[in-house]
């Protein structure tokens, strides 16, 4: 009796050495860790209202560090996906015209064109160029930015009213009741992120999957084998934009004035995300891990709207020193340091 | 072969021959689109072919080569080496240094002692944990500069910036001698060192060879990762000592006054010709890399095409430049 309580003890602790050595489980801990402070210092934190505002707030910046997994994952990185998003966001605003409807479908076309032109102008910087990925996004990230300002050289830009179907179906006309309803529970914010994760669950599960993995992990190998490496890249080049344009279309309202630069600061947040979900083990990626935890991480260590109990406060990303309805002038965000944003 | 090597030769080498020294190629090739800038420049904008222009462009280029010296050094040695801490270490040596001297030579040693100390606690940490905990340099220092960026906010919160540099920084960094930048008297010094200690030292050679194969480093004794967490230190050590001169340039410490030099810092190595892999190039280059794209800049600005004009034209001649550089490797 002894001896098969000492192995089930000695079991016990296999498992749970194994699964503290995961990548993974460090990620889970940290995030539990940092989500259970949060809760305790936010008293508005588990208020649906709140829930998701937050779902809300953080949708681009994590739809955008998906995108960028799918490249630290074929072993690249892209400096320039906060300036893209920007410059789709700048698009979709310019082309956007409030009183009519039908531009809200052209923006999102002419945004989706322009996102995949900027995924396969990286793709052939990196995959058929060779040129490092931290030079050519360097480099097109520039680009992307002067576009950007091009278009949009003030803050401004409109969008259309039925744009709110990305933050509350219910408000929308039209929507289909199955629809209202699914809302009424899950922020479509949400089943945005659902959705990708769902396609990228599929895509790693297919060859295309399995080459971007081993490209990842070693470049020279796959090329040896017989996989058409820079192909391989510049497919997660452009298909990092897929994620990118949802993003960009969920920052087109309530604010449809987002700076072009704003897209800049996101950039830094995009790759601690990575970092912290360890995607970013760039020249030895390959490994299986989610960015969310990193994404979560990011979130809540950035947030300097943490000690703010206003129940309309919701931080920023890639800022995180602003909250949408004020500004934070003393660094910790109290109503007595509030004042309005515009 | 050699049909081989004639197909795959950049365009530079076509230009210049089988006899001109091959490390120099790209700088010479760098130095060559310089001064088509220059021309081009001077006959669609009047004024930018001048002395002046040219001297100006040499001080705003100093700081960007200064700069690049850092992530030369880290960049060399190989592993996926970068640092993208350095602007975020100048920036916190200016911000506390600036008080300490307040506008007063006698507490010069006093800031030179705080830059050494902050640039070598830096440099450390991000050498221990990139060589011998074996995270990605990228994560680590990027890591590192919001940790530093957390503490200049830390520390201004709810104050203003106050002191101002030394004298001695101000003339040192900001002043001419006659219409010479001094500046560019603390650059060439450093330019000549460095390059004597890239390719005329024994520590030099270590630096190319652990960078150019980290196998065969190891195997001829040399310890890879002791290297590699020097390279950080210096790294970390210059990029303090560089805040001590950006703060005697620009007369006050701000927030976020060094961060706008680490993505042209590499930039410049890049376009200087060293290989992001490591094992080569010459700091030589990377001047020539700065100069050059200080020079863009300042062309584009010049054009009046405002912000936007100046970025997509940037990026756009970057990306031009970089595609005709991988002109070799491509045919791979």
């Amino acid at each position: 009796m002894d001896a098969a309580r000492k192995s089930i003890v000695v079991l016990s602790f296999e498992v749970l050495k194994r699964a503290l050595l995961q990548p993974e489980t460090s990620s889970l801990l940290m995030f539990f860790v940092l989500f259970g402070i949060t809760a305790i210092l936010q008293k508005n934190f588990f208020e649906a209202k709140s829930i998701v505002r937050t779902i809300n707030s953080f949708a681009p910046l994590i739809l955008l560090a998906m995108g960028q997994a799918i490249v630290v994952v074929s072993g690249g990185i892209d400096l320039s996906s906060g300036a893209a998003l920007s410059l789709l966001t700048c698009v979709l605003t310019t082309v956007m015209r409030r009183d009519d409807p039908v531009t809200g479908v052209y923006a999102l076309i002419i945004a989706f064109l322009v996102a995949l032109g900027t995924g396969v102008v990286n793709g052939l910087g990196i995959g058929y160029l060779r040129i490092p990925p931290v030079i050519v996004t360097f480099a097109t990230s520039y680009a992307w930015l002067g576009i950007a300002l091009f278009l949009r050289p003030t803050p401004g830009g409109e969008s259309v009213p039925w744009f709110r179907v990305f933050y509350n179906m219910r408000v929308v006309e039209g929507v289909p009741e199955v629809l209202k309803s699914l809302g009424n529970y899950v922020p479509p914010a949400l089943l945005l992120i659902v959705g990708a994760c769902v396609l990228w669950y599929v895509v790693s599960r297919t060859r295309t999957g399995r080459y971007i993995y081993a490209v990842g992990s070693n470049i020279e190998s796959a090329y040896v084998s017989g996989i058409n490496t820079g192909k391989t890249q510049m497919l997660c080049l452009y298909a990092q934009r897929h994620f990118d344009f949802p993003g960009s279309s969920l920052l087109c309202w309530p604010e449809p004035d987002w700076r072009c630069p704003h897209g800049g600061t996101l950039d830094a947040s995009v790759h601690r995300c990575g970092g912290c979900g360890r995607n970013c083990s760039f020249w030895w990626s390959g490994e299986r891990v989610p960015c969310h935890c990193g994404c979560a991480h990011s979130w809540i260590c950035g947030k300097d709207y943490l000690f703010c109990q206003c129940s309309q406060c919701v931080p920023d990303p890639g800022f995180g020193h602003h909250c949408h309805c004020c500004h934070c002038r003393s660094g910790v965000c109290h109503p007595a340091s509030r004042t309005p944003l515009r | 072969m050699e049909t081989f090597l004639k197909k795959t030769s950049p365009w530079y080498g076509w230009i210049l021959g089988s006899w001109f020294p091959v490390q120099y190629r790209k700088a010479f090739a760098i130095l060559l689109l310089t001064v088509l800038l220059y021309v081009g420049g001077g006959v669609i904008v009047p004024g930018f072919l001048t002395l002046e222009q040219i001297l100006l462009t040499l001080k705003l280029a100093s700081f960007i080569a200064l700069f690049g010296l850092c992530q030369m050094i880290v960049i060399v040695a190989g592993g996926g080496g970068l640092d993208l801490s350095v602007g975020y270490t100048a920036t916190l040596t200016a911000v506390l240094t600036a008080s300490i001297m307040d506008g007063r030579n006698a507490y010069l040693w006093v800031a030179l002692l705080v830059a050494l100390v902050l640039g070598l606690l830096v440099g450390l940490a991000n050498g221990v944990l990139t060589s011998y905990l074996k995270l990605p340099p990228l994560v680590v220092t990027l890591a590192m500069a919001d940790i530093l960026q957390g503490i200049v906010n830390a520390y201004v919160a709810g104050k203003a910036i106050t002191g101002r540099p030394s004298p001695v920084l101000v003339t040192l960094a900001a002043k001419l001698t006659g219409v010479f930048p001094n500046i560019l008297f603390v650059l060439i010094p450093v330019a000549v060192l460095a390059i004597l200690v890239f390719e005329r030292t024994k520590w030099g050679q270590v630096l190319f060879g652990v960078g150019a194969n980290e196998r065969t480093a190891y195997l001829c004794g040399i310890d890879v990762k002791k290297v590699r967490f020097l390279t950080f230190v210096a790294s970390g050590i210059l990029a303090s000592l560089i805040g001590l001169l950006l703060l005697g340039n620009m007369g006050i410490a701000f927030k976020d006054m060094g961060s706008n030099y680490v993505m042209p810092s590499i930039a410049a190595v890049v376009v200087g010709g060293v290989p992001l892999t490591g094992g080569g190039g010459s700091y030589f280059g990377v001047i020539l890399g700065s100069i050059f794209l200080q020079t863009l800049i300042n062309l584009l600005t010049a054009l009046g095409l405002g912000d936007a004009g100046k970025w997509l034209g940037f990026g756009i001649i970057l990306f031009a430049m970089l595609s005709v550089y991988a002109g070799n490797r491509r045919s791979r």
